[in-house]
């Protein structure tokens, strides 16, 4: 028996139980508010960008506007339908309107995720190599509001946005439609700009930030002790201290006057969980090298089957709405191959990609932690934000008059975990090097047991991109 | 208007009776629609699908309870759309709720027989007649209506967490009492 059949017979259940579940329940009064997560987690992935040259203490200048967004009316709540009809449209319309302009972000997005994953996943050897586009994105973004002539274009030029204004609202849109925060499921994109103590600031570039990207605004000592710890706070604060150790080594140089944090923070479940009775120890054969790592599978496991010209790819649910695809290179590929090519995105951002097929699959996935920092700056610089990152040619003539200020790095941590719960014996099974041909099979193998290419997306908004070339980190 | 005049409409085959029914019952069609396929486009068809179903359904038949009557025919609608557009949609919740569902599924492996559909909706309402009331009407809300488990708690004042602990005990009993039944 399968859960579709169950699915199937509930159709049938008797009137008499349909009517009585209609009927309110009793409400209980709440003994507490939170349950520890911790110890539920299936992926948790946090991830945090850095731009050093600058930066704080306690003093806020502008407080991080609160979730602008509307609960989705509940018909038990009202009293008369057309009331609830009433709040129910402007929720939806206001819904809809955010995710059209989600969906425009995205899309103008696309070159540089796409660009992006090629200048920063490009490894060598067994390292690791994570970021987080989006993140990326929206600390970029936010700097377009201190700035301006060139050095402002460049960026709405990587973003292909046409001005600040409509910046503005792709950013907000991108933040209110990926955010969630609940006990299981979280979302969490946070931002925050450090100002050097007695730095002369335009108050109104500094509520702009607090309102459209969400981000708070603090000033302090840069450089000291205590604003080293006071942004370690706010980074643990910010990504359930999943970032401690990276978070709690910051030291901002004192000739920093301003710094900006940007946070990611990531959590949920699988929609359908692995079973930890089912993990199998295996090889992974790293580019140098072979090493032990746990396999989580399953077997028979309907879903969609992807291929390209050279990478097969599956995606794996997550109960948040987001999903996490894995991306293999064929046999005789490598992770360079798969992100010069480019094509593998048109499958992330395409609703009809051809190279799908509902079909059974042999899952096996390996588990990993893995973390990496890197400074994007150089890789910026080849995507065209030149100027920021110049002393002679920034202008970030918006936030202060008092003295040039420019980008000295870009530094991003992005730590990605994920375990199971459960599952079953994989022997190494290769994958057939299908290319850009339909698997012939009605069951096949997909054993991630050489470096691949993750990306995990919601909306299609690509939340974090890695390449694991050893699941042991 | 009550039931009994709306079903006197279709069988005069009046279109009134179409606009009757999406005026008192549209919303509780388009809430069970939209739990299950979460696409407001896709919940809408699904409800105009529901009208046009009726209309082809009465006369000659007569509802005993309109309501459920609608409701069922949204949530098989839904359900076929869901199963028919998986591949190339990603409908989330109603995902959540097949992977939940799995943990009723009875773990007998080569054991008596297999079960009719009709048979097993009677295992599962003689279950469910085996319930405390607010149990019952916990697992029809959920895996009936598609509700989320996050509205559920909201409404019976909870943590998603302990409710989420409720419907895995609820799903379990499911599975043994099933197990039990010797159904595989």
């Amino acid at each position: 028996m399968k859960h579709e059949e169950i699915l199937t017979a509930l159709e049938e259940i008797s009137d008499k139980h349909i009517k009585e579940a209609e009927k309110p329940p009793k409400k209980k009064k709440r003994t507490f508010l939170k349950m520890a997560v911790a110890a539920a987690l299936v992926i948790a992935i946090s991830t945090s960008i850095m731009n050093a040259p600058m930066r704080i203490t306690a003093y806020v200048v502008a407080a991080a506007s609160e979730p602008r967004m509307m609960e989705r009316p509940d018909l038990d709540d009202y009293k008369e339908r057309d009331e609830w009809k009433a709040d129910y449209d402007v929720w939806d319309t206001e819904r809809t309107l955010r995710n059209e302009t989600a969906a425009l972000a995205t899309s103008s997005l696309s070159s540089f995720f796409t660009s992006g994953n090629s200048q920063f996943l490009q490894t060598k050897g067994n390292e690791n190599k994570l970021w987080s586009p989006v993140n990326a994105y929206i600390g970029l973004a936010m700097a377009t509001e201190i700035t301006e002539g060139e050095t402002r274009q460049q960026i709405l030029d990587l973003f292909g946005a046409e001005d600040t204004y409509t910046l503005r609202k792709q950013v907000s849109a991108v933040w209110e439609s990926v955010y969630q925060d609940n006990s299981n499921e979280i979302c969490v994109l946070a931002n925050s700009l450090w100002l050097e103590k007695g730095l002369q600031y335009n108050q109104e570039a500094m509520d702009a930030i607090a309102y459209h990207y969400y981000a708070s605004v603090y000033q302090g000592d840069l450089g000291s002790k205590k604003t080293n710890q006071d942004i370690a706070a706010w980074i643990n604060n910010n990504t359930g201290k999943f970032l401690k150790d990276s978070a709690e080594s910051i030291e901002l140089s004192p000739e920093t006057i301003m710094a900006l944090y940007s946070t990611l923070y990531f959590q949920a479940k699988w929609t359908d969980e692995f079973s930890e009775s089912k993990n199998t120890e295996g090889v992974f054969h790293m580019p140098d090298g072979d090493t032990q790592a746990v396999y989580m599978n399953k077997k028979l496991k309907q879903m969609n089957y992807y291929w390209g010209e050279n990478f097969s790819a599956v995606m794996l649910g997550l109960k948040n709405g987001s999903g996490m695809w894995f991306i293999l290179p064929d046999e005789g590929m490598t992770i360079n191959d798969v992100l010069s090519d480019g094509s593998y995105m048109d499958m992330l951002l395409s609703d009809e990609w051809e190279g799908c097929k509902y079909m059974k699959v042999n899952l096996s996935v390996p588990k990993f932690d893995v973390s990496s920092t890197m400074d994007l700056s150089k890789g910026l610089k080849n995507m065209g934000i030149q100027n920021a990152f110049s002393e002679e040619n920034a202008e970030f003539t918006q936030l202060t008059s008092d003295s040039p200020i420019y980008l000295t790095a870009a530094n991003q941590s992005v730590r990605v975990e994920i375990d199971e719960e459960g599952v079953k014996a994989a022997a190494y099974i290769e994958i057939p090097g299908a290319g850009s041909a339909a698997p012939p099979e009605e069951v096949i193998d997909f054993v991630l047991d050489r470096p691949f290419l993750f990306v995990i997306t919601k909306d299609k908004l690509p939340l974090f991109a890695g390449c694991v070339n050893n699941p042991e980190n | 208007m009550d039931d009994k005049q709306i079903i006197e409409l279709y069988f005069e085959r009046n279109e009134q009776a179409i606009y009757e029914t999406d005026a008192k019952y549209g919303a509780f069609c388009h809430r069970i629609a939209m739990n299950i396929l979460g696409i407001r486009e896709d919940a809408e068809e699904c409800v105009n699908d529901t009208y046009y179903s009726v209309w082809k359904q009465i006369p000659p038949t007569v509802p005993e309870v309109f309501k459920v009557y609608l409701g069922r025919i949204t949530r098989n609608l839904s359900i076929s759309r869901f199963r028919a557009m998986r591949a190339k949609k990603r409908y989330s919740s109603m995902e959540i709720m097949l992977s939940e569902l799995n943990d009723c599924v009875p773990s007998l492996s080569n054991v008596e027989q297999t079960v009719e559909a009709m048979e097993l909706s009677e295992h599962i309402s003689q279950w469910l007649d085996s319930l405390p009331e607010e149990e019952c009407a916990l697992f029809v809300r959920r895996y009936w209506f598609g509700d989320e488990v996050q509205e559920l708690a909201k409404k019976c004042g909870i943590t998603a967490a302990q409710m989420a602990q409720r419907m895995l005990r609820l799903r379990k009993s499911l599975k043994a009492s099933l197990e039990q039944k010797g159904v595989a």
